[in-house]
């Protein structure tokens, strides 16, 4: 049995607190950019053609 | 039986036993168990470099014409950003052991045995592929494979085949850190253009002076670590006239945009002050003699290396805004 010392402790907390960070971070840029990414493709679609003058 | 690995005898003492597990604990607590916090992950990234890195990123989107989603446009600078850390980082694992004899770079994780090698090459290869398919999912595949591609050449072509081969090695491998603008226009346009080949240029002309100052002050360091920088291979004094070649390319080419016409009279005035500026550091290193009088001006020359670079990319920034802010005002 390995015992954690405070220092492995403190530092094991930090990692994990900013893989945590980095996770949420990633799962909000993949949702917003979902949203985005579909908005773009579909104001692109629905974008007035404009006609040459007769 | 010949051929064959030897199997460690199970008829051992209980003594024995005990040892073999206290020595197998010991080992986990040297491997597994580590003091590393988060900031030692964020120091792999090479903050100050991804710091700039992300700027002329921002300045290639901004410059560009068209239009890009705000949110797809915060996605690429992120993944730029992501990208240029884990290059950083890869860089760090293969250069742990030159990192170690380095006063400059002896505090950086890995030579520091705060992080393992294994680690950190896992991490920069798990975030460049996060960054490349994420920039390339939202943004579009040309950003995504210039961003590639800088990884790749930072990581390979520069720090494993370079940077110990040949004094040129920041001259080729200055690329790696003048594509960001070209990916930020390549995210808003889907294409390459001159206009991003210049902001290009701008970055990789100035990066071999930019270095090469720093490596006249820190020559001990590259020797020690047998880096064949330019003033180890050449000597000083031909360091001391090919920065001042290079510094005579750069500041015309700081001029360029303004002569394209993607950046207005007030950002071409600067860049000529600025070059003409930037000349003039270079020319009094090369005047000073070899020796500790050359290593003042060769500091201010570095110093005034990064504010050139950065003043000139915040002047053609500073300068879009406005007009951006003129045609949403209908001015």
């Amino acid at each position: 049995m390995v015992t954690l010392t405070d220092k492995q402790k403190r530092a094991q907390r930090s990692r994990s607190l900013a893989l945590a960070l980095a996770l949420a971070a990633f799962v909000v840029v993949v949702y917003v950019g979902t949203w985005a990414k579909i908005g773009a493709n579909h104001s692109s679609q629905t974008a007035p053609v404009t006609r040459p003058a007769q | 039986m010949p051929g064959l690995p030897k199997v460690p005898a199970l008829n051992k003492t209980k003594t024995d036993q005990m040892a073999l597990i206290e020595k197998n604990a010991n080992l986990d607590a040297s491997i597994g168990l580590s003091e590393a916090n988060a900031s030692d992950y964020i120091a792999l990234l090479k903050p100050r470099v991804m710091s700039l890195v992300v700027f002329t990123g921002f300045v290639g989107m901004m410059a560009a014409p068209g239009q890009i989603n705000p949110v797809l446009a915060a996605i690429a600078i992120l993944c730029i950003a992501v990208g240029a850390g884990a290059s950083g980082a890869l860089n760090m694992w293969y250069d742990a052991d030159i990192d170690a004899i380095m006063k400059r770079t002896s505090k950086r994780p890995i030579p520091a045995g705060r992080i393992s090698r294994g680690e950190v090459l896992t991490f920069g290869l798990l975030l460049s592929a996060f960054s490349v398919v994420t920039l390339g999912l939202f943004v579009n595949l040309l950003s995504a494979f210039l961003l590639a591609f800088t990884i790749f050449f930072y990581a390979v072509i520069y720090t494993m085949w370079l940077k110990r081969s040949t004094p040129q090695n920041i001259v080729i491998g200055g690329a790696a850190g003048a594509f960001p603008p070209m990916i930020g226009w390549a995210a808003v346009t889907n294409s390459v253009s001159m206009e991003s080949i210049v902001l290009f240029l701008i970055i990789f002309l100035w990066t071999p002076p930019h270095f090469w100052a720093l490596s006249l002050f820190m020559s001990d360091d590259y020797e020690k670590a047998k880096i064949p920088m330019m003033p180890n291979v050449a000597g000083p004094a031909s360091t001391k006239l090919q920065i001042f070649l290079y510094t005579l390319l750069v500041a015309p080419v700081g001029v360029l945009p303004w002569i394209m016409g993607f950046a207005g009279p007030g950002y071409g005035l600067f860049a000529i002050a600025m070059g003409c500026a930037f000349l003039a550091s270079a020319f009094t290193v090369w005047r000073a003699p070899v020796g500790d009088a050359m290593l003042k001006p060769a500091k201010k020359m570095f110093a005034f290396s990064i504010f050139y670079l950065f003043s000139l990319y915040a002047v053609l920034l500073g300068e879009i805004l406005v007009r951006k802010a003129f045609l949403v005002a209908g001015v």
